[in-house]
């Protein structure tokens, strides 16, 4: 029989890929979706590592989702923090510019992960960039980790009705940008 | 919704799930690599029990610091904005250190109450 750090470690190797890529598909960025994956792992153990396993998925994915909109909070922050110092910037402190300004933007695209993927993965990726975060993470949360629509909303802190919505909104939205790449 | 409508819907998103898939098996060595560690870290980490007087000493010396930083920051930002520009800037301060020390934003307002005081008094 496992011991409980064993499933939580059987259990994290099972989804921490498709984690990734949630967070990589939501931040378009490899490292802040390594840094999001990370700290939903540490939460997850610190706080229900003595879970039984079966209820740790629908937990593990409220994490995430809480990082993912923490990550969309610190970046809008931070673009308003650059706009502001663009404006009174006189140039006089360059070297805090360029900082601030080595942030991902949001809305871009990492030619390093694009050449990696192929067309459909790509083409895919940028139809969800272009969705609602809620829209985005209630897809990918039902359509592919395979949530309910009662632990999506567990893990989304929303009513069952807002997972609905959100998910046939995003299904419509998606099924009409990709028609041209999948008809 | 129609028949046709429910099988479309169902063949697209197998194909996205599909594709989804695809994606992830497709990840290089060094992203899963990292995953692993990553893993492996959070794993590790919660089992360490650091002693909680050190502990709390690390927090109290970290909150110190960054009170300072906001104070010094907030009391920079004053001198030119007003009203709620003034609330906004220190809520953004608030949310780009969250990362760091999130024991002391739970006095986050009153460190924005300092800074008025300290403000008006100055």
């Amino acid at each position: 029989m496992l011991d409980s750090s064993q499933s939580t470690e059987r259990f994290l190797a099972s989804v921490e890929r498709r984690a990734f890529r949630m967070a990589q598909i939501a931040t378009n960025s490899t490292d802040d979706a390594l840094d999001i994956v990370q700290e939903a792992m540490l939460n997850l153990v610190k706080r229900y590592g003595a879970r039984p396993e079966e209820d740790l998925k629908p937990l593990f994915y409220r994490i995430l989702v809480n990082s993912i909109r923490d990550w969309y909070r610190r970046t809008r922050v931070r673009n308003r923090w650059r706009s502001w110092l663009q404006t009174i910037g006189k140039a006089d402190d360059t070297e805090a510019l360029a900082s601030i300004e080595s942030f991902p933007d949001p809305a871009g695209h990492n030619p390093e992960d694009q050449a990696i993927i192929d067309d459909s993965v790509a083409a895919l990726d940028t139809a969800l960039r272009t969705l609602p975060p809620r829209q985005q993470q209630a897809f990918l949360l039902r359509a592919w980790e395979g949530l309910s629509v009662r632990e999506t909303a567990v893990a989304m802190r929303c009513s069952s009705g807002s997972v609905k919505t959100h998910y046939s909104r995003a299904v419509r939205t998606l099924q009409k940008l990709l028609e041209d790449h999948w008809p | 919704m129609s028949q046709d409508s429910k099988d479309n819907e169902s063949v697209f998103l197998d194909k996205v799930r599909r594709t989804l898939d695809d994606s992830v098996d497709n990840l290089d060595a060094r992203t899963l690599s990292q995953l692993t560690q990553a893993r492996h870290r959070a794993l590790g980490k919660a089992g360490s029990k650091p002693c909680l007087h050190r502990r709390r000493f690390w927090f109290s010396l970290a909150g110190l610091g960054t009170a300072a930083a906001v104070v010094a920051l907030a009391i920079f930002l004053a001198r030119d904005l007003s009203g709620p520009d003034r609330y906004s800037a220190i809520e953004d301060v608030e949310i780009l250190a969250a990362s760091e020390n999130p024991e002391f934003f739970a006095n986050m307002e009153f460190y924005a109450w300092l800074a008025e005081e300290m403000d008006d008094a100055g």
